[in-house]
């Protein structure tokens, strides 16, 4: 008996030990070729396709270089280049390739289409960077500095003063519609409508007739495409030191701000679920199928475009003197769960983000240098940390309970009764952060009630119906209101400790986290309340409802 | 739960907490002093069980709610009485407490344990050779709602009403329940050793008792 258990724990930690997490690492890519692309800046995505790479530069302009599209092979070998003699500074609209196909207006070949700076939309052969047809767009400083969308058989052109649509073929203007100035202000494409921001923080409805309504007015500078989610249309607004992120009710065009993050955002992306932004102090998840309320934050200073591998790993460059990219990693909840560094031989400055083909990866930075890594099919084994206590666990419950059965089986059952004790009690302690939660939970009535009640009618009326968070300190109060979409009371107070720019120190623990000071006050303790109700648990886990005051009191006694 | 109510009773003064702590430590020696029949080896051996009580104390800290103490309480309480097990319980807070955080909490557990230790003085466990296991195992599953309770006391001040203690108590409940099966883990496998350790004691308190009333008598 003896020896089947001791055969049994040995074969179970022999399993436990083949069980390695696959995963790909920094080390699992190799720079295969690179190429100096010569005084200009490569400040948008590359495109890789089967055997292809073009990218574009932006030019230095401190000597006679211009501007360029180029083409190499997937070796290296550069096919074309295309350069603009006529165009400005800032040529920064991402390239679009697009598939040879037909429509209304006649058929087309694989195509590159640029969008320049000096307001022109050129549209090259893939093949050999010749041009097939032009059209200009009025410019005001500079041109076409968003990105083109596609749209069925025409693109959809962000302009300096608004958009206009054409057809792929031939460049036949559909219409164009003069909106705000703008500046990288690509165009989010739906069933019945274009929707874009521009420079004045405006978000504008265009029709499919052409025919332009301002939706939203939230000032600041709109400079990405405005994404869609389940929950609206999703915006990043650039306000001096700082950022917002705000949601837009399409059916009624109203608008609620979700998040003020720091300075100069980058463009935001989104996998369906979860969207997520960057700025100069952080990179945060949102998840919108619950109005985009903010999943979790990892400090980072990203400023340009982001980019997810075949992995759903996201990819973007740190945008610091000695930047590489950083990949992080989302799980199913929206929290980041890993962050690591790649480096390569031309870290600095940048804001292009990473292409990826079939094992191929191409980046380029604001040194001019595009560079190919190619991935090795060797998976790495272990190459994450892998989490033993689970396995280790299960090891000596199983262990121990054999031991107590053999003990039982020899009659020794007060050892049999003592070791299914210890199994209990652990198995217990193990479960205990959880059913409290649980329970607390079960015990908690629901904190929508009593919002009125706790209104108070000197706060502004756009509060109404928000979640509102006053922090109290020795009988004064400061209140941040109109937030909306915060699930959990943690959250809401991070969010509100943001608005009044105050720091909020949370330990956690395993019965969750603990708010051990706000704005550097401690006390004897924290405590809260939810429409003037004691809450029952941990803020990180106690839930909030849409409308609700939630009151952080000092205590000093 | 914790974070609800945030805070842990009164924030005391260095002074206030020194007060309280020298009160513990004086109420402990003149609890043992008036004890009857102690001897330097029960000191000695008391003081040993003290130290290990509150290293174990210590040690089980991070997980919740498991509190050797409890049952050590209890059984200090059986064998050696009222006066030496609330002298235990006191000693034991206090020691513990400077390692883990002293406050005004340390007052309630000083109690709660004290009051656990005159339990077990009211219990009759038998003999090492005769233990009544049962006795003591349903014993170490109350005393930790009686313990639990007195030092939930703490948290209430003068803003508290008896409907948000009755919340609080409830949302405890699950590690109560912990604190019940910690109890009765260390009551299988700790209890009758410990229970025979401390006969020792009483057995040599028993002899000196008899040596010296043999002496009066033949004197």
């Amino acid at each position: 008996m003896v020896k089947r258990t001791v055969l049994a724990c040995l074969l179970l930690a022999t399993l436990s030990l083949l069980l390695p997490v696959q995963a790909t690492t920094p080390e699992s890519w190799e720079l295969e070729w690179e190429v100096n692309l010569a005084d200009g800046y490569i400040t948008t995505h590359p495109i890789i396709d089967d055997d292809t790479v073009y990218v574009r530069t932006s030019g230095f302009w401190t000597g006679e270089e211009r501007p360029q599209v180029f083409a190499f092979s997937t070796d290296g070998e550069e096919l074309w280049n295309r350069t603009s003699a006529t165009t400005v500074q800032h040529d920064m609209s991402p390239l679009l390739l697009l598939p040879s196909g037909s429509g209304a207006c006649g058929a087309w070949p694989e195509l590159v289409v640029v969008g320049w700076a000096d307001g022109t939309v050129e549209v090259l052969r893939a093949d050999n960077g010749t041009s097939i047809w032009n059209r200009t767009s009025t410019t005001q400083g500079w041109g076409i500095t968003g990105a083109i969308t596609l749209d069925g058989d025409h693109l959809v052109v962000p302009t300096r003063t608004g958009m206009m649509r054409l057809c792929i073929s031939n460049g036949e203007l559909d219409f164009e519609v003069e909106l705000g100035l703008g500046w990288r202000n690509g165009i989010l494409v739906t069933s019945d409508a274009f929707w874009q921001g521009d420079e004045s923080g405006s978000i504008w409805k265009v029709s499919r007739e052409g025919n332009a309504s301002l939706v939203a007015d939230l000032g600041g500078s709109i400079r990405h495409t405005p994404i869609q989610t389940p929950s609206g249309i999703f915006v990043h607004v650039q306000r001096g030191a700082t950022s917002t992120v705000h949601l837009l009710n399409t059916t009624q065009a109203t608008t609620v701000t979700v998040h003020q993050g720091g300075a100069s955002p980058a463009m935001p992306v989104s996998n369906g679920r979860y969207v997520v932004t960057g700025d100069s102090l952080s990179l945060s998840t949102f998840d919108c199928q619950r109005n985009c309320s903010l999943v979790s934050k990892h400090p980072t200073t990203t400023n340009g475009e982001m980019a997810w591998d075949s992995n759903q790993a996201l990819w973007y460059p740190v945008n610091q003197p000695d930047g590489n990219w950083a990949v992080t990693t989302i799980n199913e909840s929206g929290n980041i769960t890993s962050t690591f560094n790649f480096s390569t031989p031309h870290d600095g400055y940048g804001t292009a983000a990473p292409s990826f083909g079939e094992n191929r990866m191409v980046m380029g930075n604001d040194a001019g240098v595009l560079m190919m890594y190619v991935q090795e099919l060797t998976i790495t084994a272990n190459a994450q940390p892998y989490d033993w206590v689970p396995v280790g666990g299960a090891v000596l419950f199983i262990s121990l309970l054999s031991i107590g059965a053999y003990a039982a089986s020899i009659n020794r059952i007060d050892w049999a009764w003592r070791l299914v004790l210890l199994v209990f009690l652990v198995s217990t302690i193990a479960i205990t952060p959880d059913l409290s939660s649980q329970w607390s939970e079960s015990l908690t009535e629901d904190n929508s009630n009593g919002y009125s009640d706790t209104w108070n009618d000197s706060w502004p009326e756009s509060w109404k119906g928000t979640q509102v968070v006053i922090v109290e300190i020795d009988g004064e109060q400061q209140i941040a209101g109109g937030l909306v979409g915060y699930e959990t009371a943690l959250d809401l107070t991070l969010a509100a400790a943001n608005e009044i720019s105050w720091e909020v120190d949370v330990e956690s623990t395993e019965l969750g986290s603990y708010v051990v000071s706000i704005n550097g006050e401690e006390g004897s303790g924290w405590e809260y309340f939810l429409n003037g109700e004691r809450a029952g648990q941990s803020s990180d886990r106690q839930p909030v409802s849409d409308s609700i005051v939630l009151h952080w009191r000092l205590v000093r006694r | 739960m914790f974070q609800a109510f945030g805070v842990h009773g009164p924030e005391l003064t260095p002074f206030a907490d020194t007060v309280i702590d020298v009160l513990l430590v004086a109420l402990a020696f003149s609890l043992l002093v008036t004890a009857p029949r102690t001897s330097r080896h029960d000191v000695y051996l008391l003081a040993t069980f003290v130290a290990a009580v509150t290293a174990l104390r210590v040690l089980l800290q991070p997980l919740p709610n498991v509190q050797p103490v409890t049952v050590a309480a209890l059984l200090v309480g059986a064998q050696l009485g009222a006066r030496r097990g609330v002298a235990f319980a006191v000693l034991v807070t206090l020691l513990s407490n400077l390692l883990i955080g002293d406050g005004w909490w340390t007052l309630f557990q000083a109690i709660g344990w004290g009051a656990v230790a005159v339990i077990g003085s009211q219990l009759n466990l038998g003999t090492a050779d005769k233990f009544r296991s049962g006795q003591l195992y349903v014993a170490a599953i109350c005393s930790a709602f009686v313990f639990d309770f007195i030092a939930s006391l703490s948290i209430v001040t003068a803003g508290t009403t008896l409907s948000d203690f009755a919340v609080y108590l409830a949302h405890g409940l699950p590690f109560d329940v912990l604190h019940a099966l910690g109890n009765l883990t260390f009551a299988v496998w700790f209890g009758h050793f410990v229970f025979r350790a401390l006969e020792t004691v009483a057995s040599l308190e028993e002899l000196e008792q008899s040596v010296a009333e043999d002496y009066v008598v033949e004197g």
